[in-house]
């Protein structure tokens, strides 16, 4: 009678076992991306510590994704390497979709265009989802420098700016507009991030310096910083009276190539990415999400109030933009962009 | 004026008043437990002051952070474990004390000279408050790189007792500190293809791992308690004796507080070395300088006045340019967008109110942490007959717990223990490891602002007044042991 029993309750279990694997199997060949992601937790990743930037743009779309989604959504800080080290762990980390990163497009592009250290993935292999933000760089002068205009820069003996360090989206930027304009610049790396460059310019130990327009806009609004030009083809919403660099200088076209190219990469700029093996139904309903929350007029109206506007660029639109900028500086052209932006004036 | 009014009526309010006791409450927890630091503290509650009044959301963030220097120095004293970085000066001395039953004494000088510290520091930040931007905008690479060249000549200090393994040891920390991305360059030294080792040694696990866990390791080794004789010198008339021994060295207290200020004044130049700074120039300018290390009440004082104070330092330049003095005043900088404001230039013509209520907040979250630990600090001071087996796995978890939660990342707890070891080391050995941890901060800034300054100034940046002001003192003060010795010897 036990035997009985005993073969009874194993051939149960064998039956409920195999019953729930096929379930199981079926499920996940029918699992569509909705019903993969709810109930689950999702981590964005962000590559400084709290209180920047990325990070502050992260938690404000953090709820709002949760709620598209139907799962847990938690962003977390993982410093180091300006940024590299978050990406690395994307790219190498498990591949299901669940790991996001809010990380500078821009950055990534860089690092990879002058070969940096501790790059171990291929910016057009990421799955760019959605650009969240975007905005120019600009020129600036210090209230007590003295060179007035653009004219003034490019008759200047020397002009000193302030950088972070070789390709930091800043110094880059100095180099390509001094090679476009041909002015005799030296730029001095060494500061400690943005707050460190700007006042650098403001106490006039530096002659010139660039910052993106919202950082800028502050310190010009405060009469800190006068802000000469708008490195970009078109004006930007942080400062709208603030003419761009093709508004005040004739600029031939070989020369307004390097100035294009600059603004190219500046683009894609700050953007959720997910990791290269991602599966791509995941990806599709990913930027699809993107698009529904970036798109809704609470998140811009709350971004807005923040100081944190949404410039969103739809995520294929962003793939191909990055893909494109990265490969129009091939070949003989990549040995010149290094040099211009990694020697010539550094 | 009325900004003024309106600051003060802003921090009276019942909402603000709750929420600073509520944040100096958190901020002296933190600071007992080791590896628990005011960063981490601030960068764990920044989500929660989402939708909080301006003024109310930053001033609790202030006063968390504020006072965990505070409730740090408790652990330090007693267990001879600092609490946070920023206490690793007060070890020294603070554990010897309480070694031989004097822990009340050095709890009591330690608590009041954070109070009159941090209040000095709020005094020194409301008075600048008017002229703030000149101030800052006087600081160029020039004066950065002088003063961590000063900073340096105090290793030499440190390690009068032994000078060759002092000078070695420093040398260990400057060449630590070369590890990771060259910041000139932007090349990474010696990172081995290891992505954890781009930013080069973390500053946290380094200085916890040297001075916290050679510390748990001898507190494990000890049958007893850390006081021998009993907690009856931790009563409340012990402690009250020690507060009056900072009132006594009031000048001392000033002078300690002085150099926080003017540490944290300067952007990049790091709080952690203030207190240390502070240490060492009080102990050059002591009557009794063979006395530090073994006990004395002023290098207790010292480095605790001055860690306090330096937060109104690192005030200043956060509400004058947003440009923040300390690491932590990065994460305040994060809270100021999270709650709608921009610090900046703009803040102080705009909100004048919340900058005298964020100055009064950091004065008044001083002197409560003080004087909430004095009361408290018999009942605390119990732990310190817990057996050492029993408490250094404890202090051993919350410390790599901690050390972890700073950056969620796990390699720090390997830093922790790579410098642990070390530390262990070190201390058998005898070598200095103040001196290592000196050369490890201020040699990164020196080899980057000596590159700023001549670049940007040319070589003459020396003859500038403030540069050449600091040159005349280190030298001065590298001589004067020398002309001591022979006038000595003429007066014999």
């Amino acid at each position: 009678m036990s035997q009985v029993m005993k073969l009874g309750w194993t051939r149960w279990a064998a039956t409920a076992l195999a019953g729930a694997a096929m379930c199981v199997s079926v499920s996940a060949a029918a699992q569509t991306p909705e019903e993969f992601y709810q109930g689950q937790t999702v981590t964005i990743l962000v590559g400084s510590p709290p209180g920047g930037g990325y990070d502050a743009y992260a938690r404000l779309l953090a709820p709002y994704i949760a709620e598209r989604l139907g799962a847990e959504v938690v962003v977390d800080n993982r410093p180091g390497g300006g940024g590299l080290l978050a990406l690395s762990m994307l790219a190498d980390g498990s591949q299901d979709g669940l790991t996001l990163m809010h990380a500078s497009a821009e950055g990534a592009i860089m690092s990879q265009l002058v070969d940096r250290e501790g790059v171990r993935w291929d910016v057009g292999e990421l799955n760019w989802l959605a650009r969240t933000a975007e905005e120019p760089k600009v020129l600036l002068f210090g209230p007590e420098s003295p060179l007035q205009t653009v004219e003034d820069a490019m008759n200047a003996d020397v002009v000193t700016w302030s950088a972070t360090g070789p390709a930091d989206n800043i110094s880059d930027v100095a180099a390509v507009l001094s090679h476009a304009l041909g002015i005799n610049s030296e730029i001095i790396t060494g500061y400690q991030g943005a707050r460190d460059m700007s006042l650098a310019v403001v106490n006039g130990e530096v002659d010139a310096g660039i910052l993106s327009a919202s950082s800028a806009s502050r310190l010009v609004e405060g009469g800190q910083l006068r802000a000469i030009a708008i490195i970009h083809r078109n004006r930007t919403a942080y400062m709208p009276d603030v003419p761009t660099i093709f508004e005040l200088v004739d600029i031939s076209e070989e020369d307004a190539w390097w100035i294009d190219f600059r603004a190219a990469i500046g683009e894609p700029h700050r953007a959720m990415v997910t990791g290269p093996g991602v599966p791509e139904d995941r990806v599709e309903y990913l930027r699809q999400v993107m698009e529904d929350v970036l798109t809704d007029p609470e998140v811009i109206a709350e971004g807005e109030e923040s100081g944190r506007r949404i410039g969103y660029l739809p995520g294929a639109e962003l793939q191909q933009l990055i893909v494109e900028t990265y490969d129009s500086a091939a070949g003989d052209r990549l040995e010149e962009v290094r040099r211009v932006m990694l020697e010539d004036y550094l | 004026m009325s900004d003024i009014l309106t600051g003060l009526a802003s921090f009276g309010s019942p909402e603000a008043l709750a929420f600073m006791l509520a944040g100096i409450a958190i901020g002296c927890i933190f600071g007992l437990v080791p590896g628990l630091s005011g960063l981490t503290a601030i960068a764990l509650l920044l989500p929660f002051v989402y939708g909080m009044d301006p003024g109310v959301g930053l001033s609790f963030l202030l006063a968390t952070h504020a006072v965990v220097n505070t409730g740090g120095s408790l652990t330090a004293i007693l267990v001879g474990i600092p609490g946070a970085p920023s206490n690793t000066a007060t070890v020294l001395d603070g554990y010897p004390m309480a070694q031989r039953g004097e822990g009340g004494r050095a709890l009591g000088a330690a608590l009041t000279a954070s109070a009159i510290g941090g209040v000095l520091g709020s005094i020194v930040l409301i008075a600048m408050l008017p002229v703030l931007q000149p101030i800052v905008l006087y600081f160029q690479s020039p004066e950065t790189f002088m003063i961590a060249v000063l900073g340096v000549t105090f290793i030499a200090v440190l390690g009068s007792q032994d000078m060759v393994k002092g000078l070695l040891s420093g040398a260990l920390g400057m060449f630590l500190a070369t590890f990771g991305y060259h910041s000139v360059s932007g090349v990474p030294r010696f990172w081995l293809d290891i992505d954890q080792m781009l930013d080069g040694f973390p500053l946290i696990p380094v200085a916890l791992g040297l001075f916290a866990i050679p510390e748990i390791v001898a507190l494990g080794q000890t049958g007893g308690g850390v006081a021998r004789r009993g907690i009856a010198e931790t009563s409340l008339r012990n402690i009250l004796k020690g507060a009056a021994d900072a009132f006594v060295r009031i000048w001392l207290v000033v002078r300690a507080s002085l150099i926080g200020v003017f540490v944290g004044l300067i952007p990049g130049l790091g709080g952690e070395t203030a207190p240390w700074m502070a240490y060492a120039a009080a102990k050059a300018t002591s009557r009794k300088p063979e006395e530090f290390g073994h006990g004395s009440v002023e290098g207790v004082i010292a480095p605790e006045a001055c860690n306090n104070s330096k937060e109104g330092g690192a005030l200043v330049p956060t509400l004058a340019f947003g440009i923040p003095g300390s690491s932590a005043m990065a994460i305040l900088i994060g809270a100021f967008f999270v709650l709608g404001l921009e610090a900046g230039p703009q803040f102080l013509r705009n909100h004048m109110d919340i900058a005298v209520h964020l100055s009064v907040t950091l004065a008044v979250a001083n002197i409560v942490a003080a004087v909430l630990l004095i009361l408290l600090g018999p009942y605390l001071a119990r732990v310190t007959v817990v057996p050492g087996r029993i408490l250094a796995p404890l202090l051993m978890v919350t410390l790599i717990v901690g050390t972890y939660s700073v950056e969620n990342n796990l390699a720090h707890v390997l830093f922790l223990i790579i410098f642990g070891v070390l530390g262990f080391l070190l201390k058998e050995f005898k070598f200095n490891r103040p001196a290592l941890l000196l050369g490890f901060v201020l040699a990164p800034m020196i080899e980057t602002y000596m590159h700023i300054a001549s670049r940007a100034h040319g070589w003459t940046f020396i003859f500038r007044p403030l540069p050449l002001a600091i040159l005349v003192i280190i030298l001065l003060a590298l001589l004067w042991p020398a002309v001591r010795r022979r006038r000595g010897r003429a007066d014999r």
